[in-house]
């Protein structure tokens, strides 16, 4: 039955698809249900009753599912410093790095899910996240938002829900086998943990090359 | 593990209440499945064709849900039941109910399962019954429909 | 929108327009059919823009429904409403061209979380 699950047992642990077997993976008593955690950068898909969760301070997740096949999946992902201009810039171009890394994660994600049989035009997105952190020069998570809303709008996916920006950080817990987002707007107390979390990842992303070897295909 | 499972009285409870309003589902008594029985079974079989479960309910749990899927006042439940008989309306709504009654015995990963027909008891063929007969595994409720009465619900699994 | 709901309980006909009103989907046209076969005749004649359609029917399943409709390259928007809801046969209705599916039994809050982007 549709859940999270509500039975007096737990269930076996939903079997981790081929390349996400290294996404932790644990049996959550507080909602009942087997949860897959991600980290900023990873991404996480399902066919099975289990729930994906990440705590998002700037950093933005996409949850995508097609409602018909109950699969779905989440992303977790911030735009990097462009390097090339010494500061973050709003007008980079669509060959910029930033978009290049945005796209990747995006595209990922969605590449995932129709290998599964998801359809593109049944897709419903929800997205989470871009809060600005309130001693950063520049507000990333604005930035990390006006890249998701382009992205979607251009490749034509519908936003079934959002939320996004103001300043508190975020945990989601995302259900793909009925979209249900659970989320809780978490106090500003113990973002210090998460703006190192994302500072780690932010700088891992500048060093790193981008990958341009994902194209989205139909 | 069982491809069949059998169903609690709470996976009833969600599954039915989603069809009726003020349903209370609790384990109950042994549905009568004698052939002299007022007593209803829907057959389910696989796609080879084999039996692999049977859904029962006395005429009561037929009239009530019978009448209340449609709506139809209480008191027509209350008629058949005193003819003994029921209503092409309502035997066409039971079918719906035992159709609806193959998710308390599929789950996702079982092999498929589809309401073949319901028969009243007394006209099983031989083999069917003994089938049911044979059936080694069941369980009993009694369910009660607001405003309808409460019959006998059963579930038996090969 | 022109809504064709086809299933062969006419008790469940009669609930799924009382929950498409529940659930808010109001001042649409509708249609009901009790076979898959007279369906597939009314749905070439009256052009529905939606068929909500069960599976499981005596004379014409609703997926052999959906499969003539292709055949006959008759576009319409179509999705399941029934009792077969497993991956399995969720990967049958996709591959048919249904665009949803909704189990049965079903709540209002259901159809508006799946209707909503069907019916405007």
């Amino acid at each position: 039955m549709p859940g999270p699950v509500t039975t007096q047992h737990k269930p076996d642990k939903p079997p981790a698809l081929r390349g996400f077997e290294h996404i932790r993976r644990f049996w959550n008593p507080r909602i009942n249900c087997w949860t897959a955690k991600i980290l900023p950068g990873e991404f996480f898909v399902t066919r099975s009753d289990e729930v994906i969760s990440t705590i998002l301070g700037s950093c933005i997740a996409a949850c995508v599912r097609d409602p018909l096949l109950r699969v779905g999946g989440m992303n977790h992902f911030m735009l990097p410093e462009d390097q090339s201009t010494g500061k973050s810039s709003w007008l980079e171009g669509p060959n910029g790095l930033s978009t290049r890394y945005g796209s990747y994660a995006m595209e990922s994600l969605i590449n995932e899910l129709i290998k599964l049989g998801a359809d593109r035009g049944r897709m419903e997105v929800k997205l989470f996240g871009g809060a600005a952190i309130l001693s950063a020069p520049t507000d990333v998570g604005a930035r990390n938002i006006a890249f998701a809303r382009g992205f979607l709008k251009l490749e034509g996916f519908r936003v079934a829900a959002e939320d996004v920006g103001l300043t508190c950080p975020r945990h989601v817990d995302y259900y793909p086998a009925t979209g249900r987002a659970m989320l809780k707007r978490l106090p500003t107390l113990g973002v210090r943990a998460i703006i190192t979390e994302e500072a780690k990842y932010s700088e891992r992303l500048t060093r790193e090359e981008p990958r341009d070897d994902v194209e989205l295909f139909d | 593990m069982s491809a069949y499972p059998l169903p609690d009285a709470a996976h009833v409870k969600d599954l039915l209440g989603m069809l009726f309003d003020g349903l209370t589902v609790k384990p109950g008594t042994k549905l009568d499945l004698s052939p002299k029985a007022l007593s209803y079974v829907g057959l389910y079989a696989s796609d080879d064709g084999q039996l692999a479960a049977f859904c029962g309910c006395d005429l009561a749990f037929a009239t009530s849900s019978g009448a209340a899927l449609s709506m139809l006042p209480p008191t027509a439940a209350k008629e058949a039941a005193k003819e003994r008989q029921l209503t092409p309306v309502m035997l066409a709504n039971l079918h719906e109910v035992m159709n609806i009654c193959t998710r308390l015995i599929l789950r996702d990963d079982s092999p498929h399962l589809k309401l073949r027909e319901i028969c009243a008891i007394g006209a099983l063929p031989a083999t069917v019954a003994a089938a049911l007969g044979a059936a080694k595994r069941r369980i009993d409720f009694e369910v009660t429909i607001a405003k309808y009465g409460n019959g006998v619900l059963a579930v038996l699994c090969v | 929108m022109k809504i064709m709901i086809v299933d062969d309980s006419s008790a469940m006909r009669m609930i799924v327009r009382k929950t498409l009103r529940l659930a808010g989907f109001e001042g649409h046209e509708f249609s009901e059919s009790d076979d898959g076969q007279k369906a597939l005749t009314a749905i070439k004649t009256s052009a529905p823009d939606l068929v909500l359609s069960d599976w499981n029917m005596p004379n014409m399943t609703g997926i052999e429904l959906l499969e003539a409709l292709t055949m006959d390259g008759i576009k319409v928007k179509f999705g399941f409403i029934t009792t077969e809801a497993t991956p399995d046969m969720r990967q049958r209705a996709a591959a048919a061209g249904a665009s949803f599916l909704i189990s049965k039994p079903f709540t209002a809050q259901s159809f508006k979380d799946i209707l909503g982007v069907h019916i405007k």
